[in-house]
């Protein structure tokens, strides 16, 4: 298992304050020091109804703002990381599959020599009927692309850059993160613990369960906010879309309820899209420490450095549990 | 003969020392204990000094019949028993009036909670190996009394959570059935609970289903016939995937023999008469 050198990031000091003493930093030039230090960001926000046949099209011409995306995915090996957890019949828990075919086929067209769909469910530890079960499997054959159960790939070591979680580093599902372009494909949901999961959250379904066991549960024992902020800032990953056409509220992410929101969004900053996506879902991201650490290792959470693009769409008000009111906007 | 199809697909999937979860792939515990547990040669040198990971906990059970690995059986289940950090002894919490988080089971990963299917598999080994009056086996059992779903089944975590029951998964509820002691008042229910296995099947859920089933005489067949209807041409199950096919092996094992590693010798009902077409 490989080592990776840590990238260049912002001192762990720093991060640490975000979990420990967020409100005596947001205070007078302190917080428009972190304001300013957010890099901008670009969130794209895509009306789309149903998962019908134009979606792939659609997702093109929102990724078509992305060049750099582009160049990365032309020629090169795409890892799709969607997010499948359980199955329950009518339950949307799970990134449609039709909305990962639809994913498939727009990085093909964009110009990708091989798409992959990978995922490493936290739950289930039987992947082939979670495939079967979720019609993941047949469409997945339908488009002719091939599926990697990341909780059984061989790991690669990744230094943590800021270590919140301690671990020191993590191995990581190697066919994730030595993929040319990892995008994380998401689903929009509430949770019942993070707030919300979003492009970030679902980063946990590349660390291998065959070594950290189910659900993952190192993860969640060192804290579930310090590690979807180690996991995101370690891999960074490059792209994130949500599935936000029909979306979860309530008792996410497993035992919510459907909540029809009719839109995808989608950028190359995590944290801007988490951001976005939680404001749209009627939710203040700066309460949710995960994305404040983001904010100060390279994220953008703040919404005056997030640029909005494509079509407006209302911000709505998703139900929570009581226990996260002071998350709401 | 689907055993031995099975048993030429996994010889052929071997790697240099021993089993991954693809064939050919970086040797890892989980596949390798199963592919034993089939009935194949131990990979005597690299089970003695690899890393099994939490895959230690059903390695005594699943060459609980092999030869020459005695000594190798008894580190691991001293292992398995060993309450000193990190271990995978599971770590106690308190997660609420609803689930009792004192019970000592077992955990994935060192210094974690305890789950239903670890806990599964160190109840199956230290049976199969002679070490069920060991006051952590009690306890074990306990845990999964604790966790059982109001359905008769199990999740693969808790029975709920923030006061929402959960439903029980095939895959679990199959290991638990494995785990519990023989006359088990939960075992009833439970076998009845595995026959939704049969409206949404996987390999794996077939294969512990038709072990758990034969353990505690219930009826086998249907999940066999089942398991055999995902055979693929090469004797290989569930996508050509080396654990998968291993635990098929097992089930067919057992079935075709009345005997495997995580059962022990069973009595099996007669099969049902095959009708052609």
């Amino acid at each position: 298992m490989a080592d990776q050198t840590p990238p260049e990031g912002p001192d762990r000091r720093v991060v640490l304050g975000g979990f420990l003493a967020a409100a005596t930093l947001a205070v007078g030039g302190g917080m428009a020091w972190n304001i300013a230090r957010q890099p901008s960001a670009r969130v794209t926000v895509l009306r789309h109804r149903d998962y019908d046949d134009g979606l792939a099209a659609h997702l093109v011409e929102g990724i078509e703002r992305y060049p750099h995306i582009i160049a990365k995915a032309r020629g090169g090996r795409v890892v799709l990381k969607p997010n499948f957890v359980e199955f329950h019949a009518g339950r949307p828990i799970n990134t449609d599959v039709r909305f990962v075919a639809s994913a498939v086929e727009a990085f093909r067209r964009i110009g990708a020599a091989e798409v992959l769909v990978g995922e490493g469910p936290g739950h289930l530890r039987d992947t082939e009927y979670l495939l079967e079960a979720t019609g993941l499997d047949a469409h997945l054959r339908d488009v002719g692309a091939r599926f990697v159960d990341l909780n059984v790939d061989d790991g690669h070591a990744v230094v943590l850059p800021h270590d919140e979680t301690g671990f020191g580093k993590i191995h990581f599902a190697k066919t994730a993160v030595t993929a040319d372009l990892l995008v994380s494909l998401a689903k929009m949901k509430t949770h019942h613990w993070a707030g919300a999961t979003l492009t970030m959250k679902n980063m946990f379904g590349i660390v291998p369960s065959a070594i950290y066991g189910w659900p993952k549960n190192p993860l969640h024992w060192k804290g579930i906010n310090q590690s979807i902020f180690d996991i995101w800032d370690s891999v960074r990953p490059g792209f994130g879309i949500i599935d936000g056409i029909v979306a979860m509220e309530g008792d996410g992410p497993i035992m919510g309820t459907a909540r029809p929101f009719g839109a995808v969004v989608m950028g190359d900053n995590l944290p801007a899209v988490d951001a976005h996506t939680c404001r749209l879902m009627g939710l203040r991201p700066e309460k949710m420490p995960y994305l404040e650490a983001a904010a100060k290792a390279g994220g953008t959470i703040h919404p005056w450095r997030i640029e909005a693009l494509g079509d407006a769409v209302a911000a709505e008000s998703f139900h929570i549990l009581d226990h996260l009111s002071h998350l709401r906007a | 003969m689907p055993y031995e199809q099975a048993i030429r697909w996994l010889k052929q999937a071997r790697g240099e020392e021993a089993w991954g979860y693809l064939p050919g792939g970086t040797p890892r515990g989980e596949p390798t204990v199963w592919a034993c547990a089939a009935g194949l040669r131990p990979p005597t040198e690299w089970l003695a000094r690899a890393d099994l990971e939490w895959a230690i906990l059903p390695a005594a059970a699943a060459l609980s019949d092999s030869p020459g690995v005695e000594a190798l059986r008894e580190r691991w289940l001293d292992t398995l028993l060993d309450e000193a950090q990190p271990s995978l002894s599971g770590q106690t919490l308190d997660v609420g009036d609803h689930v009792d988080g004192f019970i000592p089971g077992w955990a994935w990963f060192p210094e974690t909670f305890s789950w239903v299917e670890p806990t599964c598999f160190a109840l199956i080994s230290l049976e199969r190996c002679g070490r069920s009056d060991h006051p952590r086996y009690a306890e074990g059992v306990r845990l999964l009394e604790d966790r059982v779903c109001v359905d008769g089944g199990w999740n693969y975590g808790n029975d709920e959570v923030l006061g929402v029951d959960l439903p029980s998964y095939a895959h679990s509820s199959g290991w638990a059935l494995l785990a519990l002691p023989r006359g088990h008042r939960l075992v009833e229910a439970g076998l009845a609970r595995l026959q939704q296995i049969l409206e949404r099947p996987s390999t794996r859920s077939l294969a512990v289903a038709a072990l758990a089933a034969g353990r505690h005489g219930g009826n086998p067949w249907p999940f066999v016939d089942a398991l055999l209807a995902r055979q693929a041409p090469d004797g290989s199950f569930g996508m050509g995937r080396v654990d998968r096919t291993a635990l098929a092996a097992v089930a067919l094992r057992m079935a075709s023999r009345g005997t495997s590693p995580l059962t022990g010798t069973v009595a099996l009902p007669d099969r049902p008469e095959q009708t052609d077409g």
